[in-house]
């Protein structure tokens, strides 16, 4: 059997939903850009105070903006029926679901991504700063979506995920918050940076291998509880 | 198109299933065997279990007792296959609102391996949804919606077709069209197990009914 074929046509598939709904895939990447945007103006404005506040603002608002995203993350296919015809699909469902994150990382973590260096610029962060802050979210984003998708299928089937799912989540997302603002901090001081952004690319290493198999089975569960 | 590659020698089996929700008994000790070229029909009032039966049968909940099995392999060890093997259609149509009519359908077609797109337009047809191929999901109406998920009944070479509620939303027409095409997977050696509330009556098939509730 060719397994490109069902990978790029759910690859394609979603990416088509997400930009027809284009107020809805805009959201996390205003939410990133207001929240950013706000501190100089409820802080301060001086460049040293930004400075030293800038990397973790980023990190946070990055944080908080794919946590938003997740609350529309395979809700319509689960009450469409979609999800079904998916976990009936004669292919793997970690396949499909790979497809699935690449698909919402493209949608909601690479626009962060891109933007990232922009909202450095705002505060007042130096060149090389921009550039470690720029590896770092390059490296954790994709990490919290997978992550964050993890806990999404296992939490779908209740009617009140909401707050359950930030619970979930929140822990897991800690190490990449601690490592990756930390990476950026270094890097502002003249202090090594590397170590911490080994360790954020050993923690996506393990996230893509494992999340697509753990988030299949997860949304088996929650399909067969309906 | 025509499914005339189907085996003949399939069996589906299912063995003293037992499925409770909140202590209540949903299906209480079922157990059937459908061959090729047969038909199952799931009778019940609303409410009996038949949904319940035809999503555990398809593979997407597990009995709490009992055995599924496809030619003699669990259902559970072979789910690949099986679901090669599968054409499941539920209530929920799974007709994406943004996409069109001809994307939902290829993707369909992508989703159960089916290589080339070809056909699709002979589906559209069938289905009588010619002219609408370029209309979103959220545009079409709900028996519109159906007749999109029921062209994977032309288009995909499966041995086993389970169908919940078939007809639902359908006119006339298309619930004839629909029954000449279960007469011809039965006659080709496919196995259809379906519920309807419709009384349905296809002359030379060999037909079994299960009463539920």
């Amino acid at each position: 059997m060719n397994y490109s074929n069902p990978f790029v046509a759910m690859l394609f598939r979603d990416l088509r939903i997400a930009f027809r709904q284009r107020a809805e895939i805009m959201l996390p990447v205003i939410f990133f850009v207001v929240v950013v945007s706000l501190f100089p103006l409820a802080i301060s404005p001086d460049p040293a105070v930004l400075k030293s506040i800038g990397p973790g603002v980023i990190w946070i608002a990055a944080l908080l903006s794919i946590l938003l995203s997740l609350q529309s993350l395979f809700r319509s296919d689960f009450n469409d029926g979609s999800m079904e015809q998916i976990l009936l699909s004669p292919f793997p469902g970690s396949l499909l679901m790979l497809a699935r994150i690449v698909a919402q990382w493209c949608v909601t973590g690479l626009p962060l991504i891109i933007i990232s260096p922009l909202l450095g610029l705002l505060l007042h962060l130096e060149t090389h700063v921009i550039f470690v802050l720029f590896i770092s979210l390059l490296l954790g984003i994709p990490y919290l979506n997978m992550v964050g998708a993890i806990a999404v299928a296992l939490t779908i089937g209740l009617r009140q995920a909401g707050a359950l799912l930030s619970l979930l989540v929140l822990p897991l997302y800690v190490p990449v918050l601690i490592f990756g603002s930390n990476a950026v901090i270094s890097a502002a001081n003249d202090l090594p940076y590397t170590g911490q952004l080994l360790w954020l690319a050993a923690l996506l290493v393990l996230a893509s291998t494992l999340s697509p198999f753990v988030i299949s089975s997860a949304l088996r569960v929650s399909c067969s509880y309906r | 198109m025509s499914s005339t590659t189907l085996s003949d020698n399939n069996e589906l089996r299912a063995d003293n299933l037992i499925y409770e929700i909140n202590d209540k008994l949903i299906i209480n000790g079922i157990s059937f065997s459908v061959k090729s070229g047969e038909m199952l029909f799931i009778e019940g009032s609303n409410g009996s279990g038949k949904t319940t039966l035809l999503r555990i049968l398809s593979g997407l909940m597990q009995a709490d007792e009992g055995q599924i099995t496809w030619n003699d392999k669990s259902i559970e060890d072979e789910r690949i296959d099986y679901n090669q093997q599968l054409t499941y259609l539920g209530h929920s149509t799974g007709v994406k609102a943004e996409l069109s009519t001809l994307e939902n359908i290829n993707f369909f077609s992508a989703l159960s391996g089916l290589p080339q797109k070809e056909n699709s337009q002979t589906a559209i047809e069938w289905v009588g949804l010619k002219g609408n191929e370029d209309s979103p999901g959220r545009h079409l109406s709900y028996g519109q919606q159906r007749r999109i998920a029921l062209t994977r009944l032309l288009m995909e070479p499966s041995q086993l077709w389970i169908l919940d509620e078939p007809f639902a939303g359908l006119d006339k027409k298309m619930i004839s069209a629909l029954e000449t095409r279960f007469k011809d997977h039965v006659h080709n050696g496919g196995i259809l197990v379906l519920t309807s509330h419709q009384h349905i009556e296809l002359d030379q098939v060999n037909t079994s009914r299960l009463q539920l509730g």
